[in-house]
């Protein structure tokens, strides 16, 4: 389900249009309605490989056994069996690296959005569990797991907040709804298409062995912005279209590259994911409120890192945010200068996306020892041209950094105004982003990254 | 804003303005040469821009007795196009050199070429070649072939850093192809672009290629034309050329298994950096009508086998 892709789109309109001929023959039936939002979001991840429905059907069926648990055990076991698809084929190879040294024993295509959406199925059990809440109707519950525009990539919804709303989904399309939804589509393919996919294709002009430690910079900034829109927009198209079918999701981000240290930075990025690990492994340990509150801290990003990828390398890079945000809380009240913040909050993101965009840890390693190294530094205009692989290259460089500019510019005042991203819902601007999506999108596309998670 | 995208990208890129000039100019060649070749075979020969630059079609004529035509283009357009733009021409009895940067060969290279779908429009596009390829020039749907169209933020950069700049539009011009369809250009320095040592052997062995290969070779035998593959002349370091050697010979012998191979003394390794222009597979003149007269004098004894 990737929708950056024609064929998401086509499939998504010729979907559409036959279950809504097929809905006047059911005199528009609430039942029908549901039925036909169940089917297209089956058939759009079905179109990815039947494997991927048939393990969220796994995933979905074990969820709602779990519904029916009265005891702590009974959660604990569903809790498992939602979880296995996503530990055999996310941990599987990784557990087999660390055991035989070999991963490619039990390396498995992990399938779309598994990461996602058993967390999401796992929350609903839990707090229908906590809560004592009443089981929904199972297809309004398969609604709310497989919603198209949020099954693959979030962002992970909670039960009070998307059940309600999916209970009331009527298979039409309302102009005033339309309105509001589609800015956001095209404010999420704009990032996506226009932003994302160019910042690719100048990780691919680098020289693929870096020399300088300018480049691991250059490098690390870019991919910094690349992850950022590439999920952001993947985020605000699933919000746009939600908010065109009448749903609101939340906001996923929120102007992460903003901010002023590391707790506020985890508040605005991935918003959903922070808030699932808050509520579900901080807080049940107890949250700040117990003497080893750093260890909880810990203890939650190195569960964060591996969510984002079975290696090392990922768990490096959460163990680094975890240190960050304990040192940032343990600080506390002591401030810098708001752009000083920015400055040392940034540096740290980026510095830390070298382990998560790297494949290994050692190649990782192989960057840091480069950029803590002086002498690795090569800053005349001959050096910096010997990075990249064609004059071309550096022109798509400075016309990326004027649009990522632009962008941070314009989420500046949006911000301003206390509204994120609420500048790009301007008509004008919109028309200006749709012009950008045509003529700046290259030609060969890359999927969206978190659907590797 | 679809269709003005799709336009600005085919009329305004100055690689494939250039290139649809080059293919027109080779058509009418093609055409002036099969009337002088009167019954007789003709040979073309196709390849990627080290084509274009090594080989002299008045050279190959006087080496072989045969009227001949250089159709080279630019290996950016993906080798499924240039092979198809070789044999399109073709008819029973002619002869095909299928000039071919090993390179081409890569996984990468058998993609849809953005260059090669804007030159070839519509022909790319709809009607899928007209050569080799006819029916199946990439084996993709329609739509793949249209994205390939988008302009992209570096095509639109570098074109209005072109416009900014005031200078020549692309860095070959039409006038530089000279009669005998080469393309001969003035540097300002000579060539300081020096192939590593590439291991290849490997290249032709990918299933792809294979299968690619073997239609070839069923194409040829259908229409009664032959098909021969031969190596470009490149520039490599001396201390290398013995061992870059043995490689190319191991890469055409895996391709020998399928279609006969056209090899020669210096078996596309030359450590004379002077017989080169802008790049390591773009010869000078002399260098030009040295591999042309190579290349007839394999011709001629690979006939004589026969």
């Amino acid at each position: 389900m990737n929708f950056a892709s024609l064929t998401f789109w086509v499939a998504l309109i010729a979907g559409f249009l036959v279950l809504s001929l097929l809905r006047l023959g059911f005199k528009k039936s609430p039942l029908f309605d549901s039925a036909a939002f169940l089917t297209l979001s089956l058939f759009l991840l079905g179109i990815e490989s039947w494997q991927t429905v048939a393990i969220f059907g796994w995933v979905s069926l074990a969820g709602y056994i779990g519904l029916h648990c009265r005891h702590r055990w009974q959660l604990w076991l569903t809790g498992i069996l939602i979880l296995a698809p996503l530990s055999y084929y996310k941990y599987g190879g990784f557990i087999a690296e660390i055991f035989s040294g070999k991963r490619e024993l039990t390396q498995a295509l992990i399938p779309m959005g598994i990461s996602f959406y058993s967390f999401q199925i796992l929350s609903f059990i839990i707090d229908s569990y906590r809560e004592k809440l009443e089981k929904p109707k199972f297809i309004d519950y398969l609604n709310y797991a497989s919603f198209f525009p949020q099954i693959v990539a979030g962002p992970i919804e909670r039960r009070k907040d998307l059940l309600p709303q999916v209970k009331k989904l009527r298979f039409t399309l309302q102009r005033n709804a339309l309105e509001v939804g589609i800015p956001w589509i095209v404010l999420g393919l704009f990032m996506k298409l226009a932003l994302a996919e160019n910042l690719a294709l100048i990780d691919l002009e680098m020289k693929s062995k870096a020399v300088n430690a300018v480049q691991v910079w250059l490098e690390a900034v870019f991919f910094a912005f690349r992850i950022y829109f590439d999920f952001a927009g993947y985020s605000l198209i699933a919000l746009g279209l939600a908010k065109c079918l009448g749903i609101q999701l939340t906001l996923n981000f929120r102007s992460p590259y903003l901010t002023v240290n590391l707790q506020e930075f985890w508040r605005h990025w991935h918003v959903t994911l922070s808030q699932w690990f808050r509520d579900y492994i901080y807080f049940p340990m107890g949250g700040s409120r117990v003497k080893f509150w750093i260890l909880n801290v810990l203890i939650v990003f190195l569960i964060s890192g591996l969510w984002h990828g079975a290696g090392w390398n990922f768990l490096i890079w959460g163990g680094l945010h975890g240190l960050g945000v304990s040192l940032c809380a343990y600080m506390g009240q002591r401030k810098f200068p708001r752009i000083i913040s920015w400055v040392i909050t940034m540096t740290f993101v980026t510095f830390a996306w070298i382990f998560f965009k790297e494949p290994t840890w050692e190649a990782a390693w192989t960057q840091i020892e480069l950029i803590t190294n002086p002498s690795s530094y090569h800053l005349s205009p001959n050096a910096i041209l010997k990075i990249f692989s064609s004059p071309k290259a550096i022109i798509l460089m400075v016309m990326m950094i004027v649009l990522i500019l632009g962008m941070m510019l314009g989420e500046f005042y949006s911000l301003r105004k206390g509204e994120f991203y609420g500048v790009f819902l301007n008509r004008w601007i919109q028309l200006i982003m749709i012009a950008g999506i045509f003529l700046l999108a290259p030609a060969n596309e890359s999927g969206f990254i978190y659907f590797n998670f | 804003m679809w269709l003005v995208s799709c336009c600005i990208s085919y009329y305004g890129d100055p690689e494939a303005i250039f290139w649809r000039q080059v293919f027109e100019d080779q058509n009418q060649r093609a055409h002036a040469a099969r009337i002088k070749a009167d019954d007789k075979p003709v040979i073309f020969v196709g390849g990627g821009s080290s084509c274009s630059f090594s080989i002299h079609a008045d050279v190959l004529t006087e080496t072989t007795g045969l009227q001949a035509v250089n159709l080279g283009g630019s290996a950016g357009m993906g080798y499924r196009l240039l092979i198809d733009l070789a044999t399109r021409h073709a008819k029973r009895g002619d002869i095909v050199i299928l000039h071919l940067e090993p390179e081409i060969f890569q996984e990468h290279s058998q993609k849809i070429s953005p260059l090669g779908v804007k030159i070839d429009l519509p022909s790319g596009v709809f009607h899928n070649g007209h050569g080799a390829y006819r029916g199946n020039l990439y084996e993709e749907p329609i739509r793949e072939k249209i994205k390939a169209l988008k302009p992209g933020a570096q095509f639109l950069g570098v074109l209005a850093a072109k416009v900014a700049r005031r200078g020549p539009m692309y860095r070959y011009q039409i006038n530089e192809i000279r009669e005998n369809g080469s393309l001969s250009i003035k540097v300002a320095e000579p060539n300081s672009d020096i192939e590593p040592f590439k291991e290849m052997a490997s290249w032709a062995k990918t299933k792809g290629i294979q299968a690619e290969l073997e239609w070839l070779s069923q194409y040829a035998q259908e229409n009664g034309i032959q098909i021969f593959f031969t190596l470009p002349w490149e520039s490599y370091r001396i201390d290398d050329i013995d061992k870059q050697r043995a490689e190319h010979a191991r890469h055409l012998d895996e391709i020998a298994k399928t279609l006969p191979v056209l090899r020669d003394e210096k078996m596309g390794a030359i450590g004379d950096n002077t017989l080169f222009l802008d790049s390591g597979f773009h010869m000078t003149t002399d260098g030009g009508i040295l591999r042309s007269r190579s290349l007839g004098t394999a011709l001629n004894l690979a006939l004589s086998s026969q």
